[in-house]
C-alpha cells in the first residue's frame, strides 16, 4: 500500500489554492503572497510528484497574449490536499474564494 | 508609458538571463511559461485600477533565477551528468591528488616527510653522526656512559668534538605567563647545537652566563613556538615553568629542525652534573676527512686507554645521522619492492586480463600510464599517513635492528602498500579497455553455488558501450581469466540511447 505523499505547509497551500481554481503561477502567487522564487520550484516539485498536472492553454482562447501553463490536481494530488488538511487543521479554515471562470 | 515599457523589457531580459540556467532541452518551454505569465501580468497591470507596480513585476522576474536554478539541480540529467564524471579515470586522480593536498594541509604541510627528505638546517649534515655501542647484547645498552664522554672531551681534538643527550624523550607540562602545554622534552648538553651547528631562529643557544644560577634554560622548536605560542617574539622575555621547575627560555631553533624525535618540542640544556651516572646518547662531529671507521677507531681506543674496556665493551658504531634519518626510505622502498614482486605473477598470470585489447600505442600508454600514475598517487598516500601519523622516533641510539622489529609504521606501509597495489589492480580490471570509464551494469551469471553463495561468473558493461568484461566469480581453474568482449558499432544506438534517457519523468 502506498503511503500518502507528506506535503510541507507551503505545498499544501499551494494544492489548495490550485483547487480553488486559481491554476496559473502569477495568479497562485496573488492568493498566497507567496514570492515566485518559492511558488514556481514547488509547482516543479508537485508535478514531479504527480500531484499536479500541467496543460498549455488553447491558443484560441488566450486573446493578445501567448497562453499560459495551467495546473490542476491529480487524483493523488486530491488525496494529498485531504490528508495534509488533516494535518495541517489551520489550512481547513483558510477558505479562499473561489475564484470565477474565465479569468 | 516609457517606463513602464523598459520595465518590460528589463523582465524578460532578467527571463533571459535565468534561461540559461535550464537545462538546454527543456529551456524553450520554460521561457514560454515564464513570459506568457509576465505578457497577463503585463495586461493587467496596464488597467487603470491595478496596484501592480513596475517594481513587483520585476522581483516577481527575479524569483525565476530560484525557478531555472531548481530545475537545474533536480534534473535527474544533472545526478546521471555526475554519475558519468565518477566514472571517468580524470574523477579518480583528482580525488587522489585532492586527497594528498588535503592531507598535506591538514598535517601542517608534511613537516615530517620534509624534516627526511630535505637537507636539515645545520652546517655540514653529512658530518653529524650518532655514536652507540655494539659490543653488547641487550639493545638498551647501545647507549653510551656518560664517564666515556668525559673522557673523549678531554681528549677533544679537530678530529672529533661530541656532545651528550638523554636519549628518552619525556613528556613536561610547559607552562610561559599561565598558558599550559604538554610538550616532549629531552635534557641535552649546550654543546649539542654547536656540535650541529645549528643558527637559531630566535634568541641564543648558549647558556647565558647569568643564567648560570637557573636550573634550566629552554630552546623551543618553531613548530611548538608557531602553533603553542603564535610567534610571539617576545617569548624569550617571559618566565616559564617546565615540570614544576623554573625555568628560562633562551632561543627557538630554525624551521625543520628536530633531534632525536620529531615529536620534541623543547631542548632542556643541562649542566655536565645532570648527566653523571647516566647512560646517555651521544652526536658527534667528524672534522673534514675524518670517515667513520676512522672515528670509531679513535673513539674506541680513547675508552680503551682511559677506561680500561676490553676492546669487546668499547667496540662503538659511528653512524652519520642523515643516513639514519634516511634509514626508514630504504627500508619502505625494500617493503614496496616486495608487494611489487607479489604483484607480478597476478599481472603475468593473465588472470586479470589487464591488458589494454588495443594495438594502438597511444592507447595501450594511456592504458598502463593511468594505471601507474593512479598506483603512484595512492602509495604516496599512505607514505605521506604512515610518516606523519605514526609517533615514530627516527634516530634511536640503537640500530637497524630494532627498527625493523618495533617499527609500527614499516608494517603499516608494507599491509598497506601490498592491499592498495591490489585495489589498484582490481580498479583497472573493471575499466574499460578502450575509455577507461569504470564499468557499470553488474550482472550475475548463473546460478548461485552451494559453495560460499558464490556466483559463476559477473558481466560487466562500458558505459559508452565499447565492450563487456566477464568476470569468473567461482574458481574453476586458475587459468580462466577475467575475458573482455569488445562490442562493435552496431551497438552505438543501445548506449546512446540510454544515456538521452531523460530525465525528468
Amino acid at each position: 500500500m502506498d503511503h500518502p505523499i507528506k506535503l510541507s505547509h507551503t505545498s499544501a497551500l499551494i494544492l489548495q489554492t490550485i483547487s480553488q481554481g486559481y491554476s496559473y503561477g502569477f495568479d497562485i502567487m496573488d492568493v498566497t503572497g507567496l514570492p515566485s522564487g518559492t511558488v514556481y520550484p514547488a509547482l516543479r516539485r508537485l508535478e514531479r510528484d504527480r500531484l499536479i498536472q500541467s496543460t498549455w492553454e488553447n491558443e484560441a482562447l488566450a486573446q493578445e497574449r501567448p497562453p499560459r501553463k495551467y495546473y490542476r490536481l491529480t487524483r493523488s494530488g486530491n488525496q494529498a490536499l485531504l490528508s495534509a488538511v488533516k494535518r495541517y487543521p489551520l489550512l481547513e479554515r483558510l477558505r479562499l474564494e473561489a475564484k470565477p471562470k474565465g479569468r | 508609458m516609457t517606463s513602464r515599457f523598459d520595465t518590460l523589457e528589463q523582465c524578460r531580459m532578467i527571463l533571459l538571463v535565468a534561461s540559461w540556467i535550464v537545462p538546454r532541452r527543456a529551456r524553450a518551454e520554460w521561457l514560454r511559461e515564464w513570459e506568457a505569465e509576465l505578457a497577463s501580468a503585463w495586461q493587467v497591470s496596464r488597467s487603470d485600477r491595478s496596484t501592480f507596480s513596475g517594481n513587483q513585476l520585476r522581483r516577481r522576474c527575479w524569483g525565476a533565477f530560484l525557478d531555472a536554478a531548481w530545475y537545474r539541480c533536480n534534473r535527474e540529467d544533472l545526478r546521471h551528468a555526475s554519475r558519468r564524471w565518477s566514472q571517468t579515470p580524470a574523477f579518480l586522480l583528482l580525488t587522489l591528488v585532492s586527497t594528498l593536498l588535503m592531507f598535506a594541509l591538514a598535517s601542517g604541510e608534511l613537516l615530517r616527510m620534509r624534516s627526511i627528505l630535505l637537507k636539515p638546517p645545520y652546517r655540514d649534515p653529512k658530518r653529524i653522526a650518532t655514536v652507540s655501542r655494539t659490543g653488547v647484547i641487550n639493545s638498551s645498552e647501545w647507549v653510551i656512559p656518560f664517564s666515556w664522554v668525559e673522557i673523549w672531551r678531554k681528549h677533544e681534538s679537530s678530529h672529533v668534538s661530541v656532545a651528550a643527550y638523554s636519549w628518552k624523550p619525556r613528556t613536561s607540562v610547559f607552562t610561559v605567563d599561565g598558558h599550559q602545554v604538554m610538550a616532549a622534552s629531552v635534557k641535552v648538553e649546550q654543546d649539542l647545537f654547536r656540535v650541529f651547528g645549528v643558527t637559531p631562529e630566535l634568541g641564543k643557544t648558549d647558556r647565558p652566563s647569568e643564567a648560570q644560577g637557573l636550573a634550566n634554560c629552554l630552546v623551543l622548536s618553531y613548530e611548538s613556538w608557531r602553533r603553542d605560542f603564535e610567534s610571539d617574539p617576545g617569548l624569550l622575555q617571559k618566565k616559564a615553568v617546565i615540570d614544576g621547575h623554573e625555568a628560562r627560555i633562551i632561543g627557538v631553533l630554525p624551521e625543520r629542525f628536530w633531534f632525536p624525535s620529531n615529536d620534541v618540542a623543547v631542548w632542556r640544556l643541562v649542566d655536565d652534573r645532570s648527566f653523571s651516572g647516566e647512560n646517555v646518547g651521544v652526536v658527534a662531529r667528524l672534522g673534514p676527512q675524518v670517515s667513520e671507521r676512522w672515528a670509531e677507531a679513535f673513539l674506541q681506543r680513547d675508552i680503551e686507554n682511559s677506561a680500561g674496556e676490553s676492546p669487546w665493551d668499547a667496540a662503538l658504531q659511528v653512524w652519520p645521522v642523515q643516513d639514519r634519518i634516511r634509514q626508514p626510505m630504504i627500508f619502505y622502498a625494500l617493503a614496496l619492492g616486495v608487494a611489487l614482486l607479489l604483484m607480478i605473477p597476478v599481472i603475468c598470470s593473465g588472470r586479470l586480463n589487464l591488458r589494454p585489447q588495443t594495438a594502438e600505442v597511444a592507447r595501450a600508454c594511456r592504458w598502463w600510464s593511468f594505471f601507474g600514475t593512479k598506483s603512484f598517487l595512492l602509495l604516496s598516500i599512505l607514505l605521506a599517513v604512515v610518516i606523519e601519523l605514526t609517533p615514530e622516533p627516527y634516530v634511536f641510539p640503537a640500530g637497524k635492528t630494532t627498527f625493523i622489529v618495533e617499527s609500527a609504521s614499516l608494517w603499516a606501509f608494507s599491509i598497506g602498500s601490498v592491499f592498495l597495489l591490489w585495489w589498484s589492480l582490481a580498479d583497472q580490471q573493471s575499466r574499460c579497455r578502450v575509455c577507461l570509464r569504470k564499468l557499470t551494469l553488474p550482472a550475475h551469471i548463473g546460478r548461485s553455488g552451494c559453495l560460499f553463495l558464490s556466483w559463476v561468473g559477473m558481466e560487466l558493461a562500458c558505459p559508452e558501450g565499447h565492450g563487456l568484461l566477464h568476470i569468473t566469480e567461482t574458481d574453476v581453474c586458475w587459468l580462466d581469466p577475467a575475458q573482455w568482449t569488445p562490442l562493435d558499432e552496431s551497438w552505438e544506438s543501445l548506449f546512446s540511447e540510454r544515456s538521452e534517457i531523460g530525465v525528468f519523468e
